[in-house]
């Protein structure tokens, strides 16, 4: 019932001064391999710390038009080249700007119960494993859901 | 006796219809590296600080930033040595009129709202979300251009207001090769969120905003170094004769802060026209809402 049951020791990451281009073609080719969506990574520096964690959602809240109402009003308009103008205009923003900086993390011996409460109490989705400094893994919340209840598989 | 009554696109509406609820929040103890990368993901010109018990306690602007980068403060100043209070506040219900005006005499981008609870900051009011709502508005008008497309009345009414009568006909420009000091300074002294950079031919290269400012600053870029290594290109303009809704609709889609306006030659540049002098236009977009009418 610790953490190093469930997490995986197979992950991705990204460096803080990387292009939001480059994420996302990390996204895409992280979940191929992994046979599974992929929908946050974490961050290191140069002695592969964890300086961050960059999510989907990051990324979402970044590319969202300020005035994203107005957006689903307007037929006359091609929204897709508009957008595509905005994306254009960001190109120099890096992974590090965007990312979130405080990052709660686990060790291999975090208990799983542990782990659930703090998922469902900040709404994690995914939790960094790191052992004295070194990230050596990732708790995701799915991989833990089937790992609790995998009883009630058929 | 007969009153007169002068019809705009804001009269009637309150500071609750055009606010936003989301606020970008930062700690007075955390680095401004820390604020300038949440105003870069949230798209934001301003930073509300909090105090210890998540209290408003002041706020700390690009304005306050370039200022820092000007004097040669380190990025990894904290936000509670650069942030100003107390904070300009309006109320859910003030008009909004009342509220933009107060943003002109101020000279402030926004207000933070209050409601019921004195204490607490229910959301903000920017001249972008003001432009939004008045862009929506017009829209929506049975008169609009867009209704009477999509309705089949007939042609568009000839009454749009164009950029040229709302645009600022002063344009602050300089070299492309200016350095970022002396830049600051211009901006600073000419109350400018903007400065249009013309190249070696004359036309226009570029454009350095505060926002860019700030960025050079998160970045490390030496202040001496020329304004051209972080302008902003191309420059976004319009044609003086272009109507105002449509170059609303470019700078809120595209969220621009201002667009440069020229003439036949778009190499010519005549005016600019910002967010806030579209917001206090506020006869709105089109001729129908100016006429003034009796009221019995």
């Amino acid at each position: 019932m610790k953490a190093r049951d469930v997490m995986t020791t197979r992950f991705w990451t990204l460096r803080a001064d990387d292009t939001i281009a480059d994420a996302v073609n990390r996204f895409r080719e992280a979940s191929r391999k992994q046979g599974k969506n992929v929908f946050g990574m974490m961050v290191t520096d140069d002695d592969a710390r964890l300086v961050g964690m960059l999510s989907m959602y990051d990324i979402l809240v970044f590319v969202q038009p300020r005035h994203a109402g107005i957006w689903s009003e307007l037929d006359d308009m091609d929204q897709a080249g508009l957008f595509d103008g905005m994306l254009a205009r960001v190109k120099h923003i890096r992974v590090g700007d965007l990312m979130t900086p405080d990052v709660v993390t686990i060790t291999p011996d975090t208990h799983l119960m542990a782990i659930v409460d703090l998922m469902i109490k900040r709404h994690i989705r995914r939790l960094p494993v790191v052992d004295q400094g070194d990230v050596v893994g990732m708790v995701y919340i799915s991989d833990l859901f089937y790992h609790l209840l995998r009883q009630y598989l058929v | 006796m007969p009153m007169v009554r002068t019809r705009n696109v804001l009269g009637g509406l309150r500071v609750r219809e055009a606010m936003r609820r989301q606020q970008v929040l930062a700690r007075a103890d955390e680095t401004a590296r820390r604020g300038v990368a949440r105003m870069i993901k949230f798209k934001s010109d301003y930073l509300l600080i909090t105090d210890d018990q998540g209290a408003a306690a002041g706020i700390v602007t690009q304005t306050d930033m370039t200022g820092a980068y000007y004097a040669g403060l380190p990025v990894e100043t904290t936000l509670g040595e650069m942030m100003i209070g107390p904070l300009r506040c309006c109320y859910l219900d003030d008009p909004l009129e009342d509220a933009l005006e107060t943003m002109g005499r101020e000279q402030v981008g926004q207000l933070f709202v209050r409601g019921a609870d004195a204490e607490k900051i229910e959301g903000v009011l920017t001249y972008s979300d003001i432009l939004g709502l008045v862009y929506r508005f017009c829209r929506h008008c049975r008169k609009s251009r867009y209704r009477m497309e999509v309705e089949g009345n007939g042609a568009a009414p000839g009454g749009e207001v164009r950029v040229e009568a709302v645009m600022d006909p002063e344009v602050n420009r300089c070299d492309c090769r200016i350095d970022l000091i002396r830049l600051m300074e211009i901006l600073t002294t000419q109350g400018m969120g903007a400065v249009l950079l013309d190249g070696s031919d004359g036309r226009p290269a570029g454009v350095v905003s505060k926002s860019d400012l700030v960025i050079a600053w998160y970045r490390g870029v030496d202040p001496t170094a020329a304004a051209m290594t972080i302008m902003s290109r191309p420059v976004q303009t319009c044609h003086r004769r272009d109507t105002l809704t449509d170059a609303i609709a470019r700078m809120l889609f595209v969220d621009l802060g201002r667009i440069f306006v020229h003439d036949a030659d778009p190499g010519e540049i005549v005016g600019v026209m910002s967010l806030a002098s579209a917001a206090r236009h506020r006869s709105g977009t089109c001729k129908a809402c100016i006429a003034s009418r009796l009221v019995a």
